[in-house]
């Protein structure tokens, strides 16, 4: 061990030379690392207390591409790091890899960083010990929080570089399980040795960019969703969810102040029986006059007594001040009868109408019923004011329910799409 | 609050605008999606000028 150097804001530095090709390697965890991988040969080897080097084996003899080269520095988790090591993992029997960096704290301590897809999370150890919901559950309950089961492996090591303060290759002996509660992971490691739980967050491209200043562009482009991706990174659900309460409720206010200001009542009530004079013509029919304090709606309710019979009912509502006229019309029609043993109906013999933002005037209705041949058929029209603009009220509270209705379904697409990931997916709830 | 709001700032403001669209609707008795008024001539329509299209032959009447 030679040369020891100081700089940057992390530990001190120190060298040693390459057993087997005699490069000299640079190591910055001075007292914890044993396990050297020449940046040259690819050796990795161990070196501990000035004893000779033994040779555990050779890496491939590619110059893996590192997004963080051995000695970067940086600043995460309030504190400078240094990216002392690197590993390149596979899933035992699968083609899924993935890297992790080994990050030297400023305090000593290590933590990682992990990359899968270009998503990101950092991995800190842990002294606490997680246990299953229950014997062979695959959920684990920790600080109010429910982390299911998203994975479970052993990994293969392809290839590393830097230094380590274990064996690395013993990694592929260990079990690894992995438990999600979205932007937080559990980890457990165990094999007949040892057991040991890990803590990890997500960790956005920007954020670390930012912590190792250098530009976003620079890091893999992420694809797919993260395991441990938020759905909803800035809590846009929470926040929605919360405001349309408040909306609805002041829909509601809002509603019940109008049925104040505005309350509705009737103006007209008028039962007619059609007549058809000497012509064989159906005759108009007028009916008495009625004040509108407007600006209104006014509500039509028709109704006709009808057996296998229509009635067709165009209305003008005429302002006796200005003339100024508003025409509808309306076809009431109900037919019924047995069929086949069975009772059949169909059509109304109701209806209604609104006409909107009538002013303020006395007015009549000119009501021109049609019918079918000469019959008489009693008819009734009721006209209130002010009605209840349901559709309004319908319209507001479906625009209301847009955002986050859509919000949902992407938090819903989002977890359909991460699970599709997962060998544990139907094993959720 | 107000941070948890500029989350969904437009949301927020569609929102209240929505709402100011409602009230204001509510107020002067307007159905925002149209209502039963079939008068082309609405405007400036005034007695006799105002055809009637029944279509079983009725004829227009006025006061």
């Amino acid at each position: 061990m030679i040369d020891m150097a100081t700089f940057g804001q992390t530990s001190p530095s120190a060298t040693l030379p390459c057993p087997k090709c005699q490069t000299t390697i640079t190591y910055y965890d001075v007292s914890g690392s044993l396990y050297y991988v020449c940046p040259n040969c690819y050796t990795f080897f161990k070196y501990e207390n000035g004893e000779p080097p033994e040779i555990l084996t050779d890496f491939p003899n590619t110059n893996p591409s590192l997004v963080f080269p051995i000695g970067t520095e940086g600043y995460l988790n309030n504190q400078f790091v240094r990216v002392v090591g690197f590993i390149h993992k596979q899933e035992a029997g699968t083609s899924y890899n993935w890297t992790e960096h080994m990050l030297l704290q400023q305090d000593g301590r290590y933590v990682q960083l992990a990359e899968y897809q270009g998503h990101w999370m950092v991995i800190e150890p842990t002294e606490r010990i997680y246990r299953q919901f229950s014997p062979g559950s695959n959920y684990i309950d920790a600080d109010g929080k429910s982390y299911k089961l998203f994975n479970r492996y052993k990994a293969d090591i392809l290839n590393a570089a830097g230094e380590f303060d274990w064996n690395i290759l013993d990694d592929k002996t260990l079990s690894v399980s992995e438990y999600i509660n979205p932007p937080y992971m559990l980890i457990s490691e165990e094999d007949d040795k040892r057991s040991d739980w890990y803590e990890a967050h997500y960790i956005s491209q920007v954020d670390l960019a930012k912590a190792f200043a250098i530009d976003k562009q620079s890091l893999p482009a992420s694809y797919g969703v993260g395991a441990i991706e938020p759905a909803d990174p800035e809590d846009r659900w929470g926040a929605a969810f919360a405001f349309t309460g408040m909306m609805l409720v002041a829909v509601i206010v809002a509603q019940v102040i109008l049925n104040i200001v505005k309350p509705s009542k009737q103006l007209l009530n008028e039962s007619f029986r059609t007549e058809v004079d000497s012509a064989g013509a159906v005759k108009p029919v007028i009916t008495s006059s009625f004040d509108v304090a407007g600006s209104a709606a006014l509500n039509f309710d028709l109704s006709a007594t009808l057996a296998n019979a229509w009635i067709e009912l165009p209305i003008t509502l005429v302002n006796e001040q200005s003339g100024r006229v508003y025409e509808f019309t309306k076809t009431l029609e109900y037919y019924h009868g047995v069929e086949s043993g069975e009772s059949w109906s169909e059509g109304s013999s109701t209806d209604n109408a609104v006409l909107s933002r009538i002013p303020s005037g006395r007015y009549h209705l000119n009501i021109y019923p049609a019918i079918e041949g000469v019959r008489l058929i009693p008819f009734r029209v009721i006209v209130e004011q002010n009605t209840t603009l349901t559709s309004n009220l319908v319209g507001i509270l479906v625009l209301l329910a847009i955002f986050p209705a859509y919000l949902f379904w992407s938090r819903q697409s989002f977890e359909t799409r991460r699970w599709s990931n997962s060998d544990f997916a139907d094993k959720e709830e | 609050m107000l941070k948890e709001l500029s989350k969904i700032k437009y949301y927020v403001v569609a929102a209240l605008v929505a709402l100011g669209v409602f009230m204001w609707a509510g107020l002067t008795g307007m159905r925002l999606m149209g209502d039963d008024n079939e008068s082309v001539e609405n405007q400036n329509s005034y007695y006799g000028n105002s055809g009637h299209s029944g279509g079983h032959g009725s004829r227009f009447y006025h006061k």
